[in-house]
């Protein structure tokens, strides 16, 4: 077998082993054509039969494992009655932990930006940044009060002083110096 | 799952019905994972409380339910393990590097497996594998979960998902030939 030959049967070997861990042991459960493919293989590579022999042995004793360690209704009873009991008797928001809360603020987070989208967790992480700023915002905007104690009319008044005030204009003094 | 997210008066009912569907696949894996420990059943517990708190995470359109359990079952055992001190094996290979498969076993294409294999030595070779490993292969074939789903819960790729399970298998039938029950 010159390199080249065996190049081409590693790659071959390399396939089929890799078809094998996607599709598993049993060939009836591969697609038509990577059965016929894998079947031909087979036929001319004699010495992997035994390989498949063996990958197939090793999944009857997982599966026979599987099957030993399916837990006794006993068990099963037990655990489950354990498991129900634990949880609150009270439903609705009564029952709500601060796990719940955390629940419900990632779901709204989650509605505004999808993790599943390409910069979701980018987006999720700056929203949660701004989202202090944006409350900061509104709040001061619904809640602040007026800082000026003058009565409405009282400002009209002072106003109106300003205005004929000679500290602050000549309006008053020029027309005065008119009239005479 | 909107049931028991919404907290309705059915919430229970759903809830029990999600526990009598999975309780058993839950529980078998969690045991296996924590080599049959007793603190299987609390941890397959700690499983279904996340489900009734966090039962609003639950997409169905990104994920199977059976996916989901799983994957929350898994967290909580390797979470176990770290705060148990149990050193978590990695697979010695790049997690997500798919290798040549071939190139690395072309020496060996007659791996005959012991037909006197019994459950115990399968279950002591499972044992020291690699954590990532004795996942996947619990995943695949102990739950019978597909490649797809399994790759979900690892948080890998189904092409690095195929790698690490040939890696598994290979490992463990060597494993196997130095078990001893």
């Amino acid at each position: 077998m010159d390199s080249h030959e065996r190049m081409e049967n590693d790659m071959n070997q390399a396939e089929f082993r890799q078809l094998m861990s996607r599709y598993g042991t049993r060939f009836s459960s591969w697609p038509e054509v990577q059965r016929a493919e894998a079947e031909a293989f087979l036929t001319e590579h004699p010495a992997m039969k035994s390989w498949v022999k063996s990958e197939q042995s090793l999944d009857r004793a997982l599966a026979r494992l599987a099957s030993e360690d399916e837990p006794s209704p006993t068990d099963l009873s037990r655990l489950r009655e354990d498991i129900l009991n634990q949880i609150p008797v009270a439903s609705g928001s009564a029952g709500r932990t601060s796990s719940d809360i955390e629940t419900l603020l990632d779901q709204f987070i989650d509605w505004i930006w999808p993790q599943s989208l390409t910069l979701g967790p980018l987006m999720r992480s700056a929203t949660a940044a701004g989202l202090p700023l944006v409350i900061g915002a509104v709040l001061g905007a619904t809640m602040m009060t007026p800082t000026s104690t003058v009565p409405e009319d009282e400002g009209e008044e002072v106003y109106l002083i300003a205005l004929v005030d000679d500290a602050y204009t000549n309006l008053g003094q020029d027309e005065m110096e008119n009239n005479l | 799952m909107q049931k028991i997210a919404r907290s309705g008066e059915d919430a229970p009912s759903a809830f029990a019905e999600v526990v009598d569907a999975y309780l058993a696949p839950l529980l078998s894996y969690c045991r296996r994972m924590m080599n049959q420990s007793i603190d299987a059943d609390d941890m397959v517990q700690e499983v279904f409380a996340k489900v009734w708190t966090d039962a609003g995470r639950f997409n169905p359109e990104t994920a199977r339910l059976t996916t989901w359990l799983h994957q929350i079952a898994h967290n909580l055992c390797i979470d176990y393990f770290r705060k148990h001190s149990r050193v978590i094996e990695e697979d010695p290979t790049d997690q997500d590097s798919i290798i040549n498969e071939g190139q690395e076993t072309d020496d060996t294409p007659d791996e005959r497996l012991r037909a006197d294999i019994t459950s115990d030595q399968v279950r002591l070779a499972l044992d020291l594998l690699p954590e990532r490993q004795r996942s996947a292969l619990l995943l695949c074939y102990h739950q019978g979960l597909s490649n797809r789903d399994t790759a979900a819960i690892l948080d890998v790729k189904v092409a690095a998902l195929e790698s690490l399970l040939a890696r598994a298998r290979r490992a463990l039938k060597q494993n196997l030939e130095g078990v001893h029950v």
